[in-house]
């Protein structure tokens, strides 16, 4: 298995964190909240997105289907939020903080994962699509 | 390769020893050839793109999000019938595209010439005014200070400048847009993430089946025309769909992939000739048949999923973060229900500061900044293209010139136009014609889904016409839009808001 085969998954999830923290710091928020949030929310989602491509390389999740992507997500754009929603707290705080509502904070976010699904998707077939033309025509 | 469609038209359009034909009304018969082969499920991510890019604006971003704050969350049923009709007359579109690689505004000629000159003139109506550049270039004055005027001329230009060296312009603005569009969809989702609640989340969805409420409020003057405004605008509105069809074709779906590319001026040079008319395939060949169930698979996925799927996320998300606002800033309920849009939108801004911290505020502009890039980029094209495909083969003489210049024409016509009116002029159009414009963008829609019912029966061999539902669906889309507007006009005296 190629690790390649995970970077686009990890460059979009990496370019959501850096899109949330980018616009905190572009406003004026204090560096460090902008930063925690680039790192807490970007790194997991990095991670999961890159663990994607790496598992439908594997043959573990079909390729080319909408449904194996939006059970992905289902389960770790949730476990993503949660961990960006900890690390603010115990950066800010110097606590861990669990969301006061858990069981209504992980069903909301997992509606919301169908939308970043749809968007995560739609990203990483046109990166993975331009980096696969790009190295047959390295190959050739 | 520039053109991946190249291979597909050399290896099935060159003719077959006996040439057949389909007699599709009283223009020119389309000679039958090959389909080729349709792509796996999501692979080819095509042009849905474009119909989102101008699908997904004020609509979404402002004129649903107010109505729930004045009528509550159950009011969007409204929504979802319209989102949905727009979905399975999207598919209806790719029908005839797909099975002839013709526009729309060709099938409509081959049942009744003045009807597609109806569509040419209603678009140059319509869609002349650059007035849909004010929002997202407004939205982009608050965040970097540029007045408005300045950052939609210079947008313009850099349109035009695009579109002109551009070796094929569908390839360009399909890359432009689908980055612009998952950055967008992919943000919106973090941001609803990071602010909405389940209660806001769960209000908003409920709402979508709350079928037949409609409080007494909105049988009024003043609000019936909006709610009519607003489900003509959930997802694409006026011609939209129509442009589709030439996007669709350009992208090589289905017989599409017979038909050249158009290129940008630079290139013009090296357009292939474009052909009179559409191309046919063998209906009574299994094979074939097969073959096209995979394009509409291929269709109905991009419909569903990207179309439908993304036009409720971002119109969702954006109740959510209203409501969100709302709660806040109780003033922003009354700025919104006041009507003034940029007002409004401001507002919004203010409170979604005010919610989560300003850079909520300016991702909030950031958005609708987004949202009237990408409808400003993909409106230009696909007025340009609409109009060159119906000149060129139905303007005597026209066919002197190749397509990629009658295109360019037209956009720098629009473009220079755009700029003197935006320098000296009304942007939305004169006030006196504002009603006349309004319903004739709404009419279209009515008049596009008579069109594709004649079209789609009348014009395509038996075994690809659409089923006894899907008729009935967009006969049902006919009354509602034409019903709805002529209801609005007789009772209330009032176009739509």
């Amino acid at each position: 298995m190629q690790i390649r085969e995970g970077i686009p998954g990890a460059f979009v999830g990496l370019a959501a964190g850096l899109i949330a923290g980018g616009l905190a710091a572009l406003v004026g928020q204090p560096l460090g909240w902008a930063l925690v949030t680039m790192v807490a929310l970007g790194l997991p989602l990095g991670a999961f997105g890159g663990g994607f491509g790496l598992l439908v390389a594997a043959g573990k999740l079909p390729a080319g289907r909408f449904a194996p992507v939006a059970l992905y997500w289902l389960v770790a754009f949730p476990l993503a939020r949660l961990i960006h929603e900890t690390v603010v707290s115990l950066v800010l705080t110097g606590q861990v903080r669990l969301p006061s509502d858990l069981a209504g904070f992980l069903a909301y976010q997992g509606i919301v994962s169908l939308g970043w699904a749809i968007g995560f998707l739609w990203l990483h077939e046109r990166i993975a699509m331009r980096l696969r033309m790009r190295s047959a025509a390295a190959a050739r | 390769m520039d053109d991946p469609n190249l291979v597909a038209r050399t290896e099935v359009s060159s003719p077959p020893e006996k040439e057949r034909f389909w007699p599709a009304g009283r223009l020119e018969a389309m000679p039958i050839r090959k389909l080729p082969d349709a792509p796996p499920s999501i692979h080819l991510l095509g042009p849905t793109v474009f119909l989102v890019a101008l699908g997904v604006g004020m609509g979404e971003s402002y004129m649903w999000p107010r109505l729930v704050l004045v009528f509550g969350p159950d009011i969007r049923w409204l929504f979802l019938i319209g989102v949905t009709l727009q979905a399975v007359v999207m598919l209806e579109m790719a029908r005839y595209a797909m099975a002839t690689g013709e526009s729309i505004f060709f099938g409509a000629a081959r049942v009744f010439k003045p009807i597609m000159w109806f569509f040419f003139v209603v678009a140059i109506l319509v869609y002349i005014w650059p007035g849909h550049l004010s929002a997202g270039a407004a939205a982009l004055e608050r965040i970097t200070g540029i007045p408005w005027t300045v950052s939609a001329c210079v947008g313009l230009i850099l349109v035009g400048v695009l579109f002109s060296l551009a070796k094929v312009i569908y390839n360009l603005l399909e890359n432009l847009l689908s980055i612009l569009i998952g950055l967008l969809v992919v943000s919106t989702a973090v941001v609803a993430a990071m602010v909405g609640t389940w209660g806001d989340l769960t209000s908003t969805i409920t709402g979508m089946f709350q079928f037949g409420y409609f409080p007494a409020q909105a049988m009024s003057p003043e609000w019936f025309p909006i709610i009519v405004g607003s489900i003509a605008f959930a997802g694409p509105s006026g011609m939209q769909q129509m442009w589709y069809t030439l996007h669709l074709r350009d992208s090589g779906a289905g017989m599409g992939a017979h038909i050249p590319k158009l290129r940008g001026l630079r290139h013009a040079g090296e357009e292939e000739q474009m052909p009179s008319r559409g191309y046919m395939f063998d209906t009574d060949d299994k094979a074939e048949l097969a073959k096209w169930k995979g394009w509409r698979r291929w269709v109905t996925f991009d419909a569903l999923l990207l179309f439908w799927g993304i036009t409720m996320l971002v119109t969702v998300s954006f109740t959510v973060l209203a409501q969100s606002a709302s709660r806040t800033s109780p003033d922003v309920k009354a700025l919104i229900e006041s009507g003034e849009r940029e007002a409004a939108l401001n507002a919004m801004s203010d409170a979604f500061a005010s919610a989560g911290g300003p850079v909520l505020g300016a991702v909030f502009l950031g958005f609708i900044a987004l949202i009237g890039l990408n409808a400003t980029l993909g409106l230009f094209d696909s007025f340009s293209r609409g109009q060159a495909d119906m000149t060129y083969h139905f303007v005597p003489g026209a066919k002197r010139f190749r397509m990629s210049h009658i295109y360019a024409g037209f956009l720098w016509g629009v473009i220079t136009f755009g700029i003197l009116i935006l320098l000296f002029g009304p942007a939305d159009g004169p006030g006196a014609i504002l009603d006349v414009l309004a319903f004739l963008s709404t009419f279209a829609m009515g008049a596009y889904c008579v069109v594709l019912l004649l079209v789609n029966n009348r014009m395509l061999p038996k075994p690809i016409r659409p089923k006894l539902i899907t008729n009935l669906i967009i006969g049902f889309g006919a009354v509602f839009y034409l019903g709805m507007l002529l209801f609005s006009l007789f009772k209330f005296g009032v176009v739509v808001g």
